[in-house]
This record gives structure tokens, C-alpha cells and sequence, in this order.
């Protein structure tokens, strides 16, 4: 080897053994002391790299050398750069330093990159006077930009970063930055994307996948707003597959016909009908990705506009639409943490959440509207046609009221019971579903519901067995009384018991009711309670069973498998049931694949045991007549 | 003008409007054949033998329009109208694949016998 002072010469040189000793080299040929520049890895490769480390120690410590050193600590190199900052005699921060040089007043040395894992392989050295100089110019240069360490590291321990705002003309490093930023979220993404358009180009450069890995292995989550114009279109499903409000437009939508493909994107990626609408949902995506529609508005609809943990915002602008690629479409952006700016945005985004709400709910009223005038309106116009038919008849021919009597009564009791369920319906909406509880006799009141049914299915001629017996329904305390409202549990159990009429061919149908009282290792854990147990009614039939997709909303209203009736009656039961702190429920019979079991369930308190006890002997000799 | 009784079929799953129909129809000099089941009223349907077929249009196992399109299959001539007490199950179908069909053919319940009649009669002769 040629002494390096001998003559001047610029060399790589290769290889962990040799760049190592090189580095020592030019640790121990200066007498002053060096400079260096290295990007955020560095101080910790300085720190793990043992032999360097001792040598830098010594030079410092033992020789009184100066050593200066730049490099830009974020948040995640801080706690390296608070010990590397006691190596070095000053150490400063800038942002965005890349590659990694030193140079002292003698020598100079670089590299592209540093890695952890891995020692330097490749290093430039030079002894070039004028390479020398220029890279101490080069160094003075960065150093009276840069920050002391210890500023950079309390700004960002207290989370006081200086405010910036970067105006960005390349959109390649708008696309850079953007996907940067989704990579730092650690609590909330928020997304307004101004056009279907811009989603998919985005999606294309990776910003979905961002923000699911930032959803899966960060439990960020995220809020992505949507130009709503767009939702109902075929294209929209195979952006987010796991979005279950997607899914439900999707399995709403017909198989499509769709020739609602997008102008400008040639087809490229929307071949959304091989994929067809098998989409699995991934838990956790769904509960942390939430997508909200919303028209375009005049302040939306030229950016797409994020949010990275209310601390960041980068604003893009669109600047033209119909562009095929990110970088094309994209012009000015602005990138910024200034925390007027941010939340500036966040409120703008809050509220188009919040106008997204309010318009998803103002569509679900209007459709629950319709579908009440389209129940209501047949519930109203069959008795009423009857009733207009019948009378108009009898006005001609008097002589004809018996035979037509029933007819009119029959289709006049159907109105008033659609009356009195819409009534009840507004009462539960408005709240004044109030109960009139008092003490009554449970096996009373299904056997006299149950004789009346008998009766109607006697008059019918139908081939259906009502079974209900004392003995048959499992009583264990020889109880039977219940502290409810009396007149509103006898419009569950009709309910329940005519459905099961409605939709039971030939068969039977059964009416059982089981009081139970918590046994004290249960009654222990909930002492505040005065609930000490439960009465369970179980109407069991062999009918036709419930729809598949009926299934699910049953207790919803307006939902019905019949072609008569408002499908109100269960949704009132349930509430009237929930009212008195009852579950209501229904299962598919067991044994066989026929028909089904409704149940429900009505809590028993601690103060009316005493009273139902004495009720019960009192019944003995004198029958039911107890009023609270 | 006179000729054998006019025959008419009433297909509706609501027994009492059936009922009520068949009252008002024969009062008015109509034969008339009812069904409450539409798929029962197709097996037993009788080509060349109504002159007038009165459809309910919402009814389970197989719609009105669709009673309608069978009906017509086996019996071009027969003059059929609906009478509905549905209003979106109709909007939605007619707006589709039913808006072919003369908006005086629809009937909505209720209606009272003698605009009903009315209506009947204008049917029949048109």
C-alpha cells in the first residue's frame, strides 16, 4: 500500500474487512479531528459498529478531536441519536439527508447507503485536495442549515415539530410522499377523494394496500370519503371488497349489464365482472375502514385532500381528471404540519362526514317510508275495498245482510288492527310504549288465547292441532303468575300464535312456558339486580319455516313472508317484550327440518315473588282477580 | 247485443275480495270463476271461454303479470285487466317490463261496484 500522503489519489474500495480498516485509518491520520454527514441510519450503525465506536471514543476522548456530525433525527432514530450524540463533540439535525460522507482535514470519505445488518462493503475514499475542500465547503454549507440535536430531539419528544409548508411541484413526489405518510400512520388516516377517477388511479399506486397494512399492522384507522355520484356504479366494488356497505350495494345491485364503464380508464382495471361479487370480509378491515359517500362539492371535488393522525395534511390537486395515471393528473400539492392548516382540513372532513350521515339516514327514512306506504297501502286497501263491495250490495239488496255481515265485520276488525299496530309503531318510535303492569296468571291467558285460535281453526276446517296443556307446559314451582302489562303480552303471544297459524299448514303447533329462577352462583354475580329468574313461552310449530333472507330482519318492520299484512307484528312484539326487559327470539326446530320455534322470555323480580307465592294459594279456592 | 252471459275470471289471493267480486259481478249479470291460488287459476285456466280475466297483480308462487303473459299464451283474446292493491310492487314492474300495458287496464283498489262496473264494462267492449 502506498502512503496516502505520497501522492493524491480518488479509490473505492470493497469489502467489510477493508472499508472497516480504512475507516480506522482515517480515524487515526487526523490530527484535527472531522466532519460527517449520514442519513438516519447512521447513528446506529455507529453505535453497533464496536470496533469504529471505541475509535471514535478515543479520538474524541483521548486525543481531544472535534467531530461533527449531521443527520436527520425523526421519530424513530431518536433514542440512537441521543446516544450517538454523547460520541460526538456536536451533533445537528437537517431534514432529508441522504447518502453519508465524512471528511477531514485531510481525507474524504462516502457512501451511498448504510444498513444495520451489515457493515460498509463499499466505500469512496479520496485524498484529492480539491475533493477535500470542496466537501468541507459542502459540509459548512449543510451545517449552518442544520439544527442543534438537542432542539430537533425535545420538538419531537414534546411533539412540537416546526411547522412547514411544502408546496410540492412534482408529482412523483406527491406520490412519494403520500404513500410515505400512510406508511407513518399510527392512529387515523382520513381520505377525501374528489372523483372515482382519482380513487382508482390512487388505488393503483398502492394507496388502498397502504392503508390496509396501516389498518392491519398498526391498528390505524381510516376514514375514506367518496364522490357518491359513483357508489351505485359497477366499478365501485372491487376498490374496497372489504367494506360491508360496499358488499350490501353490491348484493342490492342486479347482476349487472354493465355498460357503465369508465370513459377515461379503457377497461384497464375494472374487470370487476370475472370477480364478481364473492368478497370475503376481513374483520378487522371492516371495523377500522369506514366509507362514507358524499356529493361532490365545489370544495372537494379539484383535491384529494388526507390526513395522517390530525398531525399532517397533503393536499393534491387534480388537475386533470381524465389523465390515466397519478403523476399526469396530480399538479400542485401542499404538504404541511402546520396545525391551523390541519385542522382546517379535519374540519372540513368532519364535516362531510358528518353531511354523509345525515344523508345515509335521510335515505334510509325515505326508504322506510316507502316501504310503510307500500305495506300500509295494501293493508288499507284490501278490507276497505270489501267493506265498500259488501255495502254498496246490501244498499241494493237489504235482504242479503246475513250472508254478508261477517264479511264486513271480519275485513273491519283487519282495518282496526292495522290501526292499532300503526299506532303502536308510533309509539314505540315516540318512546310512549308505557306499560300497565300487574300480577296475572300466565297459563290463564294462553289457555283462553289458545281456545279462541282452536275456534278459528275449527271454522276454517283446517287440518292443525293447537296443543296446549297445563301438564305439557314444564312448570317447576307450580308458578304461573307474571308481573307484566297483561293486555300487551297477550298481543305477543296472539301475535306469535297467529303467525304460526298463518304459516302452518298441517301439523300442530305447541305453546309450552317454563319459570325458572337463577340458581345463587348466578344470582350471586349480579347482587345489584332484583331479577331472580325468568318465565320462557315457547310457541313451537311445524310450518314452512322463515325465508333465508327474511331471516335475519324478522323482528325488523315491514318484514314479512306473507303477502298479507303489514309485517309490523313482530317488530311490536319484540319492542314490547324489550319494554318489560324480556328477550324474544326464534330458532328452527331441531328433529326435523319443519318449522320453527318462537320464544320469549320475561324477567321475574325479587318483589313480585312474594306477592305471585301468595297469588298462587290464594288461586286455589278463589281464581285470579288481583288488579295492582 | 244480447248474447249468452258474460263470463269472467277473477284471480286474487285475498278470499274475501274474491268473495266480494263474485257478489258484484253476478249481480251485474256476470258469470263468474274465481281463484284465490294464480297457479291453480293457470292449470284450470279454459281457453276461448272468458271474456274478461280481473287479475290481482301482488300474489305468492306466481305474480299478476305474470298470471297475465301465461293467460295470454293460451288465449289471445281474452280481455284481461289488474286490480291492485299494491302500490310499489306495481310501480316497479310496470315501469320495467310491464309499461307496454294500457294504464286504463289497472284498477286500484278500493273502488266502489258501480265505477268498478264502469270500468268492467268499458273493458269488455273495448
Amino acid at each position: 500500500m502506498t502512503n496516502p500522503l505520497d501522492k493524491q489519489r480518488t479509490t473505492v474500495i470493497y469489502g467489510e474487512e477493508a472499508t472497516t480498516n480504512k475507516i480506522l485509518q482515517f480515524i487515526d491520520n487526523t490530527d484535527k479531528g472531522w466532519d460527517n454527514c449520514i442519513d438516519k441510519e447512521g447513528p446506529s450503525v455507529s453505535i453497533k459498529a464496536k470496533i469504529i465506536r471505541k475509535a471514535v471514543e478515543h479520538a474524541k476522548n483521548e486525543k481531544g478531536l472535534r467531530i461533527r456530525s449531521i443527520t436527520e433525527i425523526t421519530r424513530d432514530n431518536i433514542e440512537y441519536c441521543k446516544e450517538y450524540i454523547k460520541i460526538v463533540t456536536e451533533l445537528r439535525h437537517l431534514d432529508g439527508i441522504k447518502g453519508n460522507f465524512g471528511v477531514s482535514e485531510k481525507e474524504y470519505l462516502s457512501t451511498s447507503k448504510l444498513q444495520e445488518t451489515s457493515l460498509l462493503s463499499e466505500i469512496i475514499y479520496s485524498n484529492v485536495k480539491s475533493i477535500v475542500d470542496q466537501h468541507q465547503f459542502l459540509f459548512e454549507t449543510l451545517w449552518t442549515k442544520a439544527i442543534p440535536a438537542e432542539i430537533k430531539i425535545r420538538e419531537i419528544e414534546q411533539g412540537l415539530e416546526p411547522v412547514f409548508v411544502d408546496v410540492i411541484q412534482n408529482s412523483k413526489r406527491a406520490k412519494e410522499l403520500y404513500l410515505h405518510l400512510l406508511e407513518i400512520a399510527t392512529k387515523e388516516i382520513m381520505i377525501i377523494f374528489p372523483t372515482l377517477q382519482a380513487f382508482i388511479r390512487q388505488e393503483k399506486i398502492g394507496v388502498m394496500q397502504a392503508i390496509k397494512d396501516a389498518v392491519k399492522y398498526r391498528n390505524t384507522k381510516a376514514r375514506l370519503l367518496m364522490p357518491q355520484k359513483y357508489f351505485a356504479d359497477d366499478a365501485m366494488w372491487y376498490v374496497i371488497p372489504d367494506n360491508e356497505r360496499l358488499l350490501q350495494s353490491l348484493q342490492q345491485r342486479k347482476p349487472s349489464q354493465s355498460t357503465t364503464q369508465q370513459p377515461n380508464m379503457q377497461g384497464k382495471s375494472l374487470n370487476y365482472k370475472e370477480n364478481n361479487n364473492i368478497i370475503s370480509i376481513d374483520d378487522l378491515l371492516y371495523q377500522n375502514i369506514e366509507i362514507r359517500n358524499i356529493e361532490p362539492t365545489s370544495e372537494t371535488k379539484d383535491t384529494t385532500i388526507l390526513i395522517v393522525d390530525k398531525k399532517l395534511s397533503l393536499v393534491m390537486e387534480l388537475r386533470d381528471d381524465l389523465k390515466n395515471t397519478f403523476e399526469e393528473a396530480i399538479g400542485l400539492s401542499t404538504y404541511s404540519n402546520s396545525s391551523p392548516g390541519v385542522l382546517s382540513y379535519i374540519s372540513i372532513f368532519e364535516s362531510l362526514w358528518k353531511i354523509s350521515e345525515l344523508y345515509e339516514q335521510i335515505k334510509s327514512h325515505d326508504k322506510m317510508q316507502k316501504e310503510f306506504i307500500n305495506a300500509t297501502s295494501h293493508e288499507l286497501r284490501t278490507p276497505t275495498q270489501v267493506i265498500l263491495g259488501c255495502s254498496g250490495i246490501l244498499k241494493e239488496h237489504p235482504e242479503r245482510i246475513e250472508e254478508i255481515v261477517d264479511l264486513i265485520y271480519n275485513n273491519a276488525t283487519r282495518l282496526q288492527r292495522l290501526i292499532n299496530n300503526i299506532l303502536d309503531v308510533t309509539k314505540i318510535e315516540s318512546r310512549l310504549l308505557i306499560l300497565h303492569k300487574r300480577q296475572f296468571d300466565l297459563g290463564e291467558i294462553i289457555s283462553s288465547i289458545v281456545e279462541e285460535y282452536k275456534k278459528q281453526i275449527k271454522q276454517d276446517g283446517r287440518d292443525l292441532e293447537l296443543i296446549y296443556d297445563q301438564q305439557y307446559a314444564v312448570n317447576s314451582n307450580n308458578q304461573k303468575f307474571v308481573y307484566a302489562d297483561k293486555e300487551r303480552i297477550i298481543q305477543v303471544i296472539s301475535n306469535l300464535l297467529e303467525n304460526a297459524i298463518k304459516f302452518t299448514k298441517i301439523g300442530f303447533i305447541s305453546i309450552t312456558y317454563d319459570f325458572k329462577k337463577y340458581d345463587d352462583t348466578n344470582y350471586d354475580g349480579n347482587s345489584d339486580s332484583d331479577i331472580i329468574g325468568n318465565v320462557v313461552v315457547k310457541i313451537k310449530d311445524t310450518g314452512i319455516g322463515i325465508n333465508k333472507e327474511t331471516f335475519p330482519k324478522l323482528f325488523t318492520k315491514f318484514t314479512s313472508d306473507s303477502f298479507q299484512g303489514t309485517g309490523l307484528g313482530l317488530y311490536i312484539s319484540k319492542n314490547i317484550i324489550e319494554a318489560h326487559g324480556g328477550n324474544i327470539g326464534v330458532q328452527k326446530n331441531k328433529e326435523n327440518d319443519e318449522g320453527v320455534t318462537f320464544y320469549f322470555s320475561l324477567p321475574l323480580s325479587k318483589d313480585h315473588e312474594f306477592d305471585a307465592k301468595q297469588n298462587n294459594n290464594y288461586r286455589e279456592n278463589q281464581g285470579l282477580k288481583q288488579e295492582r | 247485443m244480447i248474447q249468452n252471459k258474460k263470463r269472467v275470471l277473477v284471480v286474487d289471493d285475498e278470499k274475501d275480495i274474491t268473495l266480494v267480486c263474485t257478489m258484484i259481478l253476478k249481480d251485474a249479470g256476470f258469470e263468474v270463476d274465481v281463484f284465490t291460488d294464480p297457479i291453480l287459476a293457470l292449470t284450470s285456466f279454459k281457453p276461448n271461454f272468458y271474456d274478461l280475466a280481473i287479475l290481482d297483480i301482488k300474489m305468492p308462487h306466481m305474480d299478476g303479470f305474470e298470471l297475465y303473459k301465461k293467460i295470454k299464451e293460451l288465449d289471445n283474446k281474452v280481455k284481461v285487466c289488474f286490480l291492485t292493491a299494491s302500490e310499489m310492487y306495481y310501480e316497479t314492474f310496470r315501469s320495467k317490463e310491464y309499461s307496454s300495458i294500457d294504464s286504463e287496464l289497472f284498477i286500484y283498489k278500493p273502488i266502489g261496484n258501480r265505477d268498478l262496473m264502469q270500468k268492467v264494462n268499458k273493458i269488455i267492449t273495448s
